[in-house]
């Protein structure tokens, strides 16, 4: 401080001593030669030099702000293709970083591919791998060649080439399941390749986020940095002087004078204390998906004082996607006004809590900056209502021998009139429609439901693979099953069944099969604390070990279970069937999320669809839900494999 | 899902570019050096604020400097070169700031007043201090002699030395 001090005196003192030289010339005893002047201007251009370095290695620096309009992003099946094959059937572990590693995985792949779609024995299939004999592109089959049967499998050299030619193995390895015979139709009911889906509601993304971002409302300063908006303006100041010298041009020397007055307001205000409040308010606090929702954010200066530079990001959440207008505005903000800012946010299942407010406060040069987290606390929370299935759901005929319990819900003889289908050959007698028969002539069979109560225990897959959709901007997964868990458990109880409700990896998500209006209250209720996306941080989704020993367990003894799974862990193969062995039916709803527009993704349906061919081979009927596909038409198919 | 757009902001950007402009109309028509470091230094700092790179407008700023400094040398009044110094500290303040603007807040935000005022003072502190320069070249307008200017020229280091030793304000 002292040395700034003598400076600014020294500085003065100088400046006096040119002004009395200026009135009086001459009257000062020192001589200033043109060598002196010389002197001077080297060594002000050295200062010069060295003023660009600072500014070279200070860049500016500011606050970033986040993404908030843009919701976090869905991961697609098959991103990684290390990740595929590590699900892979028949696939030891894979090191994402060793080529030779990868090589392997997609041997043991091409391996499980060719024996159960190419019609080869693990042998040939083996024999046929090591000798690249199994597929009709040389380049894919010598990569996979084993080094050990032949000279092939040189490492490619770069990058790319090698990028390619995973790509092009991979492929061929998928090109196996579509061309051999009997394949199993792994693409059934799902957009073709190049069109996405259309969901219109996106997902997540990082929000403000200072550590304690569960909120009370208020202010919450954060970071106060230098922006070194302007480091370098000594480089004016010191070019002048040195060119103004060495030339005694005035215009210039006074140049000088220009850079010094900008340096000097540079650092002339500093940011005193912000007072800042904001008020948050939203057309709607419980919309259905899809319909917008207003959000209009007020900036209150609670000070006196003028803030000429204010820079406002509004803490959209994580969740939802900025429709119209912007959560941001730069503004200057007198003592005691205030300024408002309005956006929509289009709604999505699920509950959305805002961030706090991201407040940037700069001084008048700008060469400070102050941070600032303002919180009001708001919630929007988006239940669709929920619509009961117009189709009976498809329950299974437990096996088990009370007869007076078992279910079905096929139509058939029963008391309750259900539909009429055209005659078939061997339908009773008693059942043809004689009325519509005397009228128009047609042949038809009256169905009835079979009414038997059956109890049923919808699980819902929501373990962290889960978390997954065919677009990055697609809903994920656990809301196709959750959306359609509460379609189900609604029409069930309907439908007169004892229903309970389960979800997959989390064992104290748990209710047990009951009926009435106040379990369907109970039910709804649980699935609505689902979370929907990953950033949901409300409930802890971690997943229970031996979870599935757990619901066996509760599982009452003629209990069958619907499980709605997107089928991202083939060990959930394992825990069905399980079940299955342990006497409680199995049908599987699956949300189909996988893509086909890279080879690892198209290389993760085809693991998918291994997995739902391995379910319908041990008797388990599996309805693939594609993306857009209403949940009734897939349930209609009655083209189930079992 | 469109990304956001994090481009430079347009008021500033604009004016940014026109006061480049100014420099190089100013300063360009004395000397073939001073129009080549003119036009350098504008077309860095036109293609800096389009594409949002900083160390173009910097360097574009550097560059009208130099070009500034150039056209003085090769005759422009003093008046002239007191504009073409205070446009060229402007189009590096207000280039900088539609940068930080863009990166920070985005095309799609309102930032006019933010922008217009900031523009505002920072014209303000020019015109103060490029007037007050003016005045003391007429002030001694008479012949001063060197040793006095020396004086001046040493006063003003010292005490712009005494101004960037700033002390940083910190929490």
């Amino acid at each position: 401080m002292i040395d700034r001090r003598l400076l600014l005196i020294g500085g003065f003192a100088l400046f006096g001593l040119g002004v009395v030289e200026l009135t009086a010339p001459g009257s000062l005893p020192i001589p200033v030669t043109d060598g002196i002047l010389v002197l001077f201007s080297v060594g002000v251009f050295g200062y010069a030099y060295l003023v660009v370095q600072k500014r070279r290695s200070q860049g500016p620096r500011l606050s970033e702000t986040p993404d908030v309009e843009l919701p976090n992003l869905t991961a697609v099946p098959g991103d990684r293709l290390d990740a595929v094959l590590e699900t892979f059937p028949g696939v030891d572990a894979v090191e994402p970083t060793s080529l030779s590693s990868i090589r392997s995985g997609l041997r043991q792949a091409a391996v499980t591919v060719l024996t159960r779609y190419g019609g080869y024995s693990e042998s040939e299939a083996r024999q046929s791998v090591a000798d690249g004999s199994w597929t009709t592109d040389r380049d894919a089959g010598e990569f996979l060649r084993d080094p050990a049967s032949g000279s092939g499998s040189d490492k490619p050299a770069d990058r790319t080439h090698r990028e390619q030619l995973i790509d092009r193995t991979t492929e061929a390895i998928v090109a196996v399941s579509n061309v051999a015979p009997g394949a199993e139709e792994h693409s059934s009911g799902t957009a073709p390749a190049g069109s996405p889906p259309q969901i219109p509601d996106g997902v997540e993304q990082t929000a403000i986020d200072p550590a304690e971002s569960h909120q009370e409302p208020g202010l919450t300063p954060g970071d106060r940095r230098e922006t070194n908006h302007w480091v370098g303006i000594g480089f004016v100041v010191l070019v002048c002087l040195g060119v103004g010298t060495l030339t005694r041009n005035p215009g210039i020397l006074l140049g000088a004078i220009v850079g010094v007055g900008y340096a000097a307001y540079a650092r002339s205000t500093p940011v005193g204390t912000v007072d800042l409040a904001i008020e948050r308010s939203i057309s709607q606090t419980e919309p259905q998906p899809g319909e917008t929702v207003e959000v209009t954010l007020t900036v209150h200066n609670e000070g006196s004082r003028l803030l000429s530079d204010l820079r406002i990001v509004d803490g959209v959440p994580e969740s939802l996607a900025v429709s119209e207008g912007s959560p941001r505005r730069g503004t200057v903000l007198r003592g005691g006004e205030a300024v408002t800012l309005s956006y929509t946010i289009t709604a999505r299942r699920g509950t959305h809590e805002f961030g706090p407010a991201l407040a940037l406060v700069r001084n008048l040069p700008g060469s400070v900056e102050q941070e600032l987290y303002l919180s009001d606390p708001t919630t929007i929370t988006c239940r669709p209502t929920i619509q009961p299935l117009q189709e009976s759901v498809p329950l299974r005929n437990q096996a088990t021998p009370y007869t007076g319990q078992v279910e079905t819900d096929n139509g058939g003889t029963g008391v309750e009139f259900q539909s009429v289908r055209e005659y078939h050959p061997g339908d009773s007698l008693t059942r043809i429609d004689w009325n519509r028969r005397a009228r128009t002539g047609e042949l038809t069979t009256v169905e009835f439901r079979e009414e038997r109560a059956a109890t049923v225990v919808i699980l819902v897959d929501c373990r962290r693979s889960a978390y997954v959709g065919p677009t990055e901007t697609a809903t994920t997964a656990v809301e196709q099953a959750v959306s359609g868990a509460e379609r189900t458990f609604t029409r069930l109880l309907a439908d007169g069944n004892q229903v309970g409700i389960a979800t997959v990896g989390v064992a104290d998500r748990w209710l047990a099969p009951g009926t009435g209006p106040s379990h369907r209250h109970e039910g709804t209720g649980l699935l609505g604390t689902v979370p929907l996306f990953e950033s949901d941080g409300t409930i802890d989704n971690s997943e229970t070990p031996l979870w599935n020993h757990e619901l066996g367990r509760r599982l009452p003894e003629t209990a069958q279970i619907l499980v709605f799974t997107p089928l991202s862990e083939p060990r959930t193969l394992y825990d069905l069937q399980q079940f299955e062995a342990h006497g409680h039916s199995v049908t599987v709803i699956s949300p189909e999320p996988t893509a086909e527009r890279t080879a690892s993704q198209r290389l993760a349906r085809l693991r998918r669809s291994v997995t739902v061919t391995d379910l319908r081979q041990s008797g388990i009927p599996v309805f693939d839900w594609a993306w857009t596909q209403p949940l009734e038409t897939v349930l209609t198919n009655r083209a189930v494999r079992r | 899902m469109k990304p956001i757009d994090r481009s430079p902001a347009i008021v500033s950007s604009v004016a940014a570019t026109a006061l480049g402009l100014v420099v190089l109309a100013a300063l360009g028509p004395f000397s073939g050096i001073a129009l080549g470091l003119c036009v350098v230094g504008f077309a860095l700092l036109a293609v800096g604020l389009l594409r949002g790179i900083r160390s173009a407008v910097s360097g574009g700023a550097g560059g009208l400097l130099l070009g500034t400094v150039a056209g003085a040398v090769n005759g422009a009044p003093v008046l002239l070169t007191l504009l073409g110094l205070v446009a060229t500290v402007l189009a590096w303040d207000v280039g900088q700031r539609a940068i930080d603007i863009g990166e920070q807040l985005g095309r799609d935000a309102d930032t006019s007043a933010l922008e217009l005022f900031g523009l505002a003072t920072s014209v303000a502190v020019g015109v103060f201090t490029g007037v007050a320069g003016y005045l003391i070249y007429l002030a001694g307008a008479g012949g001063q002699p060197l040793s006095a200017l020396f004086f001046v020229l040493l006063a003003v280091l010292v005490l712009f030395a005494a101004l960037r030793r700033e002390p940083i304000p910190s929490e």
